[in-house]
């Protein structure tokens, strides 16, 4: 990546921000085109017939499309929700359940791919939690055994938030569609994975995808669910903007994406998460999973050759994507983050990582420090971070 | 293109009931920043390079890069402009007090052909009759052909014809179609079914196109305005002849 693309996001000058998997910085020409929406053309959308309605509705629907391409997907499949965890609860609510249906998920789960299952038990809806082995890597045959008849739901992450491991989500799909029941469907969480890995929803096989703008260089408060098929899912909020027709008795939805989002949604950020969209397209996933790639041994490789450091997942490169978790004997994961941003503006995450089962698994009562790479950043940052986690183990 | 419709033939004094195809001409309202630009009665084929194409000769836009969005549904077509508070106008201002004299024709606001190409006259001889042989023209008949030609190989060769039931709009699809596939027009030029009236010298102009030749007739204005844009109006192209009206200098003969 160059010098250009660290022009668009001004931050970096200042401080070395390695925290992109909890939310990713955000370039100039997206924080441009949600000011523009403010300045120029500040109006509703589809509910009016003047200028600014038709210029404001066209945009957000083209905002639609491009998420829709970027992922493989047709515009009227994919519904703008403010994150992956409103993405993920939509389908929790908007799916029926009945008493004996089995959810089968993982212990990688971020809580958003995981409370919204464990609250499903008040219903008799039973839960069978895949365990990957201690590095994040799944022995496949686990889902073989945890697939049934019953099976209503799978839902997994593509990419681990805290590991950055990899999961063989094509594989997991053909064991869904021939072990499930004939109404199982598979919930991929893209929360980590679609702002680094270039997909196709129909190369995945899933049945839904969820995802957040605001991970992958999109405004806060934006998010992402890919539905396969919309008569699949009921809505979980009615009102405004979401319907063909209402009489006194009844009511007609409409068709495609529109049913999805009641309301007046976030406008702006839905037109910034289709700049930003065009902005991961001008730049090329792919030259961008490479860049990561490069980065991501750089920072995993360097990590484990420092004394008193423990790095935790897998340390196969091809495995992973640039989310790497590690600890310093004797200090706590917060204290190191807070050193690292004291003596040295590097900004890394530290805790839990919304993983407590997992943490449980892994016995880090603490959790972890979590550093985490984005097209923005340099190998001469990584080389900056590096330095600084040693210096700070060897003053333990 | 076509539709079967039913209709009545008179045959020696009575009605006999039967169908007959008649070409397809429907309304497309375009809409640019929201409002109402024009509405275009045309063939359904090449709504997207129309309306990139008539913009462009209107000179609402400059060029492709101009339009952030365009979504064409039946007979909608909304465009966003990348300056989506952008006034517009249309440039037909220009030319509505001419009527025809010359005094009233503002060569300031005129475009102007900027080529230095040479076109042999065989190859606008070709060019012509190869629009008539094409297979759309001996279908459809009656409807306009415009041909836009460019130069492939040291020959002339044909990279968009459209037809259309205006002569204006199978203009503006080819045209469309060039700034979609980044043409360079200084290079080309239009061989067409109709007359060249002026809307169709102001649009080749606009364009930069710099010769048009038709098997048809051309018309005083357009010789006028063709004149003074700088453009060569050829018309009544048929076998080996033709009629040049105006900058024979494009033609290398």
């Amino acid at each position: 990546m160059n010098e250009r693309i660290r022009a668009d996001f001004p931050i970096v000058n200042d401080i070395i921000y390695l925290d992109s998997a909890a939310t990713s910085l955000t370039p100039e020409p997206v924080v441009e085109a949600v000011l523009s929406y403010y300045r120029e053309y500040n109006a509703n959308v589809g509910r009016g017939v003047y200028r600014l309605s038709q210029v404001v509705s066209q945009k957000y629907k083209d905002a639609h499309s491009k998420v829709a391409e970027f992922i493989g997907a047709n515009e009227g499949e994919v519904v703008f929700t403010k994150n992956t965890t409103e993405a993920i609860n939509m389908i929790a609510y908007g799916l029926k359940w009945s008493k004996g249906d089995e959810i089968v998920t993982t212990l990688l789960e971020h809580h958003s791919n995981f409370l919204p299952w464990l609250r499903l038990k008040e219903q008799g809806v039973h839960l069978k939690i895949v365990e990957p082995g201690k590095t994040g890597i799944f022995d496949l045959s686990d889902f073989e055994h945890a697939m049934s008849d019953s099976t209503r739901l799978v839902a997994v992450t593509q990419v681990s938030n805290v590991l950055g491991t990899i999961s063989p989500i094509k594989e997991i799909a053909a064991i869904c569609k021939e072990k499930g029941g004939a109404n199982s469907l598979f919930l991929v969480d893209g929360a980590q994975s679609a702002p680094h890995i270039p997909i196709d929803v129909e190369e995945l096989g899933c049945d839904f995808l969820a995802f957040s703008g605001h991970k992958m260089l999109g405004p806060t408060g934006t998010g992402v669910l890919w539905v396969k098929d919309p008569n699949e899912l009921e809505p979980t909020l009615f009102g405004g903007g979401m319907i063909e027709s209402v009489s006194k008795d009844d009511y007609t939805l409409a068709s495609g994406y529109e049913r999805f989002e009641a309301g007046t949604p976030h406008i702006a950020g839905g037109i910034g998460l289709g700049k930003a969209v065009d902005y991961l397209n001008a730049v090329g996933m792919e030259a961008m999973r490479s860049y990561e790639e490069r980065l991501a041994k750089k920072l995993l490789e360097g990590l484990q050759g420092i004394e008193k450091v423990q790095v935790y997942g897998s340390t196969n490169p091809n495995e992973r994507i640039g989310v790497v978790s590690f600890n310093i004997n004797g200090l706590h994961p917060h204290d190191i983050a807070l050193k690292l941003d004291e003596t040295s503006d590097i900004m890394v995450r530290s805790g839990h990582h919304c993983c407590m089962p997992l943490m449980h698994y892994l016995g880090l009562k603490d959790g972890t420090v979590r550093a985490s790479v984005y097209l923005y950043n340099t190998e001469g940052e990584v080389d900056t971070f590096l330095e600084s986690v040693e210096v700070i183990a060897k003053g333990v | 293109m076509f539709e079967k419709v039913e209709c009545l033939k008179f045959r020696e004094g009575a009605f006999v009931e039967t169908t007959h195809e008649v070409v397809k001409e429907e309304p497309l309202a375009l809409y640019v920043n929201g409002k109402h630009f024009v509405t275009a009665m045309l063939s359904p084929e090449m709504k997207r390079e129309f309306v990139i194409g008539h913009l462009f000769t209107e000179g609402v836009i400059r060029g492709i890069r101009d339009i952030e969005s365009l979504r064409t549904e039946e007979n909608i077509a909304q465009v966003i402009l990348t300056n989506p508070l952008k006034v517009f106008a249309a440039r037909k201002i220009i030319v509505s007090g001419c009527g025809g004299e010359s005094s009233f024709l503002d060569e300031s606001k005129l475009p102007k052909i900027r080529s230095s190409v040479k076109i042999d006259a065989d190859d606008m001889s070709l060019g012509v009759k190869s629009i008539l042989d094409s297979p759309m023209h001996k279908i459809t008949g009656g409807v306009h052909l415009v041909g836009l030609f460019d130069k492939s190989n040291c020959k002339y060769v044909p990279i968009c014809i459209s037809e259309d039931i205006g002569r204006h709009n199978a203009l503006d699809k080819v045209i469309g179609y060039g700034l979609i596939n980044n043409t360079d027009f200084e290079r080309t030029f239009i061989a067409c079914t109709g007359r060249i009236s002026s809307e169709m010298v102001l649009k080749c102009s606009v364009a930069n196109i710099p010769v048009v030749a038709s098997r048809s007739a051309t018309t005083s204005l357009a010789i006028e305005l063709a004149e003074k844009t700088g453009l060569c109006v050829i018309g009544f192209v048929r076998g080996e002849k033709m009629n040049v009206y105006t900058h024979e200098s494009f033609i290398k003969v």
